[in-house]
């Protein structure tokens, strides 16, 4: 290994990889708590949960994603992160999460109307409301 | 017979629609294009999420303690998930996926089975609508860009029906993609997962013990339904290519016959208007004959 004091870092979700770089530091939002991970590591594998992941660039600076469910493996000073969605912070756009936000609300207001049960699955508006509450959570914080 | 003036006017036409079928068909090429793109993007996420799979599976963890894994004791009714498009003129695309429904819906009928339809796309809801069949849940308006969230939502309702024992089996039928010209109907099991599928080929246990937090059963019971989302988001793209191949060949076909059509009009145009010529020449000639 040439570098031992960093890790290779790879977030991959359905829509192809998102994100590959080397770290001196990463942290994703595990299921149980926050999960930090430093060079040499021990393996691991964890479930983790919607929220936000950061990756810190070996110049010390912070890159900052919106994540989606799916699992953290950290084998040989890599970080395969592996989930059904990421999204870089600098690139989330506010008005269409905000859209979204207020789209899936207004879907999730129909619930108890019998007429909208067919029409509408209300298990994607509540994930779209999720994901759209993570995404404007991690932007506010740019 | 066609005057010359009818003729020119079919041929107008028949060129009009060439140049609809021919745009059609670049469009379909483009679309084509880009499911393939996404149906490469897919590869690294699903090949991750199954060998982690049979990482965990390596531990020997009883299958029956899974719901998706297991069998019910009885068989009582089947869930048939349907893909088609939301949109026609694309060859046989949507009425092969229908045919194979509507057979596989009989044949669960003869062994006494009740069936549930899970129907995506337009044209599916509408034609099974059409014959009066009751469609348990349908999802329309997301054949020409298929969304993973659209996936998951699919795979929430499917797995729902199976863990509440309202179904004790789910098929999936769509057009699988093999090439931009061809589609194969491929109608394949989802639920329960064939254990084979996870527990392919005696995996060597890895080299390496992981810390597994939670426990390795609660991460595999957890990632399984990413199993189930992954099979049905890769039929949907499948599909949404399978589609976009069907119309560009059903277009192009299209177009030929067209340039046929206008080949036959232009002919029997020429004769046309070759024989009004020589009926001209033969009045003068008569009328001249007469004064002579």
């Amino acid at each position: 290994m040439s570098d031992e004091h960093s890790l290779q870092v790879e977030i991959v979700t359905p829509d192809g990889s998102v994100y590959t770089g080397a770290s001196s530091m990463v942290i994703v939002p595990g299921v149980e708590g926050e999960l930090g991970f430093l060079p040499r590591h021990e393996p691991l594998v964890s479930l983790v949960a919607i929220g936000e992941a950061r990756v810190q660039l070996p110049d010390g600076t912070w890159e900052r994603f919106a994540t989606g469910i799916g699992y953290v493996q950290v084998l040989f000073d890599k970080v395969l992160l592996v989930v059904d969605q990421a999204e870089q912070a600098g690139s989330i756009d506010v008005a269409r999460a905000t859209a979204a936000r207020k789209r899936a609300e207004d879907r999730l207001a129909l619930r108890g109307d019998p007429g909208a049960q067919a029409e509408v699955d209300f298990y994607k508006a509540e994930q779209a409301l999720r994901r759209a509450e993570n995404r404007l959570k991690v932007a506010a914080r740019t | 017979m066609a005057t010359l003036q009818d003729i020119r006017r079919r041929i107008a036409s028949t060129e009009n629609t060439r140049k609809i079928t021919k745009a059609m068909e670049l469009v379909s090429a483009a679309k084509l294009r880009r499911a393939q793109t996404r149906m490469e993007s897919l590869r690294p996420y699903a090949g991750a999420m199954v060998e982690m799979m049979r990482d965990l599976a390596t531990f020997a963890v009883e299958k029956n303690s899974f719901a998706l894994l297991r069998e019910h004791d009885s068989a009582k009714a089947e869930a048939l998930l349907v893909i088609t498009g939301d949109r026609g003129l694309a060859g046989a695309f949507n009425a092969n996926v229908l045919r194979a429904c509507l057979v596989a819906g009989h044949e669960l009928e003869g062994k006494g089975l009740d069936r549930k339809l899970l129907v995506v796309g337009k044209k599916g809801i509408g034609t099974l609508r059409f014959r009066g069949l009751a469609i348990e849940q349908s999802w329309s308006g997301k054949s020409d860009r298929p969304t993973y969230a659209d996936a998951e939502a699919i795979a929430h309702h499917v797995i729902d029906l199976y863990t509440t024992e309202q179904v004790d089996r789910v098929r999936l039928i769509y057009n699988h993609f093999k090439s931009s010209v061809e589609q194969t109907l491929m109608s394949v099991q989802i639920l329960p997962i064939e254990p084979q599928e996870i527990y392919a080929g005696e995996r060597e246990r890895p080299l390496v013990t992981y810390l597994y937090e939670p426990d390795e059963a609660e991460i595999l019971a957890s990632l399984l339904p990413r199993y189930v989302e992954i099979a049905i988001f890769r039929a949907l793209l499948e599909s949404s290519a399978s589609e976009q191949g069907a119309r560009m060949t059903a277009m192009r076909n299209a177009s030929e016959s067209a340039d046929d059509m206008i080949e036959d009009f232009t002919l029997s145009m020429n004769r046309a208007r070759q024989a009004s010529i020589t009926q001209e020449i033969l009045e003068v000639v008569a009328g001249a004959e007469a004064l002579g």
